[in-house]
């Protein structure tokens, strides 16, 4: 089996990963933060050491603003949520992923807030930061107040310039919203380079942890309301939640086997270095786009973007159908509109969507031949 | 007198869990022992808090390597004071 589904999860986890979680199991887990028996703690401590991780990971000088979410789709609704008021403008990309427009979508649904969305152009251009901030600037309004956007796009290789957009941000007092669901991992971030206010992250992509594992990264200062409320195990008798972070955003028991796996995923990446893993995606999908458009009957979207993700089309057969026969053939990929309505619309995939490549660390050159055979039997 | 007090235990009472492993991981980093401990948060009435629990020898130690970071003890027992 050849797996070229990464943007949806990553396959297989470093074993790292795994061991630490089978000794989670077997060792430390006890309830973090609910008691200060010896496993509760050795669990506080391992959790804790992943709040460092991620916090170093991602260049805050606070893991106490490290918060811990089932997924990224969970911490973008909490950010979202919790940082908006009613009556509130947002501006949001061309390219949003349903994690971020949907929530969006049913509060301005509800009256309770207003939204406009600003084109990136799927630019590869020197002037590309220029371009999009400037129709950002365009776009907002006394009552704006958030601007959200995608890192990197889950259907095809376009990123956002983060730092001129953060720049942007700050000078209109903006909440900046980034979901890296595509990028953390594969490229660098800082938030305080990048004057992020909230920053969600999966765990199980990128960063090689087990599934049920993502973050909530909270800018210096930031605090929102709460999405969720429930034990904490602080000031038990209290009604309100904490006000202090991370508690005041976790209600109820972490999963300690799945952050315990996480750590060591966020280790892995230190170790190999972002950039290295991106070049190595970057490497294996322009060798498979050029050995896609030698054939006849491909459309490859957005052959000026070439990074972590490739998407394309056999014309004439389904999206669904290629991706069936691909499976068939032993090859994982993702075929459909990706649970991003936005950015195919941007695209202009046709009805039915596309087909999804997306490599990891662990893929090679034959892979990317072995699909690419693939494709050819299917076209014939 | 001064063997009791090195033995004697000092609790500082830190808030959350994170705090405290916040300030013990602090600690440590200077060579200062100390353990988390639960506790009832005391005269507040608030309920579950976390506190660190270290030799009295060292109190002024911690609460200088603490204050320093900006870390608050809202309460220490122990130190007679």
């Amino acid at each position: 089996m050849i797996y070229l589904d990464n943007a949806a999860t990553s396959f297989p986890k470093p074993p790292s990963v795994t061991a630490e979680q089978t000794r989670c199991m077997r060792e430390y887990c006890g309830n973090p933060g609910r008691g200060s028996h010896e496993l509760a703690l050795r669990a506080a401590e391992k959790i804790y050491e992943c709040r460092e991780e991620a916090a170093s990971l991602f260049g805050s000088n606070h893991p106490e603003n490290t918060v811990f979410t089932m997924n990224t789709t969970i911490a973008l609704n909490m950010a979202i949520k919790g940082l908006l008021r009613r009556g509130d403008h947002v501006l949001l990309s061309d390219m949003e992923h349903n994690a971020v427009f949907r929530p969006i979508y049913r509060l301005a649904k509800n009256g309770e807030i207003s939204y406009d969305i600003f084109p990136t152009h799927v630019l590869d251009t020197a002037a590309k930061a220029e371009i999009i901030c400037h129709e950002i600037e365009k776009r907002i309004t006394p009552r704006t107040r958030m601007l959200i956007c995608a890192h990197s796009s889950n259907i095809c290789s376009s990123s956002l310039p983060l730092k001129e957009i953060g720049a942007l941000c700050r000078r209109n007092r903006l909440f900046f919203v980034v979901d890296a669901a595509q990028s953390a991992g594969h490229h660098s971030i800082d938030m305080q380079q990048m004057a992020i206010s909230a920053l969600c992250v999966p765990g199980h992509k990128g960063l090689f942890g087990p599934q049920g594992s993502g973050i909530l990264l909270f800018g210096e200062g930031i605090k929102a309301e709460t999405l969720f409320e429930g034990g904490s195990g602080y000031q038990s008798l209290e009604g309100n939640m904490p006000e202090e972070a991370p508690e005041r955003y976790e209600a109820g028991t972490l999963p300690t086997p799945a952050i315990s796996g996480l750590c060591e995923g966020i280790r892995t990446v230190k170790k190999l270095g972002t950039e290295r893993i991106f070049q190595h995606e970057k490497l294996l999908n322009a060798y498979l786009q050029e050995r896609l458009l030698a054939l006849p009957k491909i459309t490859v979207y957005t052959p000026h973007l070439i990074g972590s993700v490739l998407l394309f089309n056999v014309n004439g057969i389904s999206a669904d159908q290629v991706g069936n026969e691909l499976n068939e053939n032993g090859i994982c990929v993702r075929a459909g509109y990706h649970c991003a309505a936005l950015g195919h619309a941007t695209l202009g995939t046709p009805t039915g969507g596309a087909v999804r490549v997306s490599p990891g660390i662990y893929n090679t050159f034959s892979h990317m031949d072995a699909l690419v055979d693939a494709v050819k039997r299917i076209i014939q | 007198m001064q063997y009791e007090t090195k033995n004697k235990q000092c609790h500082s009472i830190l808030g959350s869990m994170t705090q405290a492993m916040q300030a013990k991981k602090l600690l440590e980093s200077a060579a200062v022992r100390a353990q988390i401990i639960k506790v009832d948060s005391g005269e507040d009435g608030r309920g579950c808090s976390y506190a660190l629990s270290y030799s009295c020898a060292l109190a002024e130690n911690v609460k200088q390597i603490l204050s320093r970071a900006g870390i608050r003890i809202h309460a220490t027992y122990g130190d007679g004071k």
